[in-house]
């Protein structure tokens, strides 16, 4: 496993954690059952953990002479930069459409909500973008 | 419209050259072993510069690495 797989590995791994995290969140706000309200804690303390750990998954190398990085690692990369831009355009088409959808035109949302929204919208974009390089590395290309 | 397909005589050229490894090759034209077998499974194509590279640590021409075949 070269430097960007462990990379977008732990990217994935850290970005499911913060995407509960933040899914968490609104329902620790909605129902006041003590074990509802720890659970967004606790997602973020595995993502703390997870972002801690992968600083020694990256260090391990296998030997000294090893290449971290190429030109198919670079072109991987571009590819998944690509998928993740094009995620991103989807992600504030609907971020835009849906909530006139829901409320309607003269509708209101709580404010607390779009700060919650932008944050899963940007782990949705590096999730996509760690999927894409795994995905490619897994094919072989 | 036609395919195009290269193939490659890396693996040959690796046990002519006193069984070389994949590592030992990557480590010599500066990429990682995975882009080496990635190579010579057909799945990526090489740049111009990393093909030069690969033809040179064999001591060949890069017509005797890579074969381009235009399959219809």
């Amino acid at each position: 496993m070269n430097k960007t797989q462990k990379g977008a590995m732990a990217v994935m791994v850290i970005s499911i954690l913060l995407l509960v995290f933040s899914m968490t969140i609104p329902l620790a706000w909605l129902y006041k059952v003590p074990v509802l309200r720890i659970l967004p804690l606790v997602f973020l303390v595995l993502s703390y953990i997870a972002m801690g750990l992968s600083i020694i998954f990256f260090r391990k190398k296998q030997s000294p002479s090893e290449v971290d990085f190429d030109e198919r690692d670079r072109i991987i990369k571009r590819k998944a930069i690509l998928a993740s831009y094009i995620t991103l355009w989807i992600l504030v088409f609907l971020g835009c459409t849906i909530p006139f959808m829901i409320t309607d035109q003269c509708g209101i949302m709580p404010v607390s909500l779009l700060p919650i929204a932008l944050f899963i919208m940007f782990i949705i974009v590096m999730l996509v973008y760690s999927l894409t390089i795994l995905m490619q590395y897994g094919r072989g290309e | 419209m036609a395919k195009n397909d290269l193939k490659n005589q890396i693996r040959r050229l690796r046990f002519e050259n006193d069984e070389m490894t994949q590592q030992q090759l990557a480590d010599r034209v500066g990429v990682t072993r995975q882009t080496i077998i990635a190579i010579e499974s057909g799945k990526y194509a090489p740049s111009l510069p990393l093909a030069f590279r690969i033809a040179r640590t064999f001591a060949v021409k890069v017509e005797d690495v890579f074969q381009y075949q235009e399959i219809v």
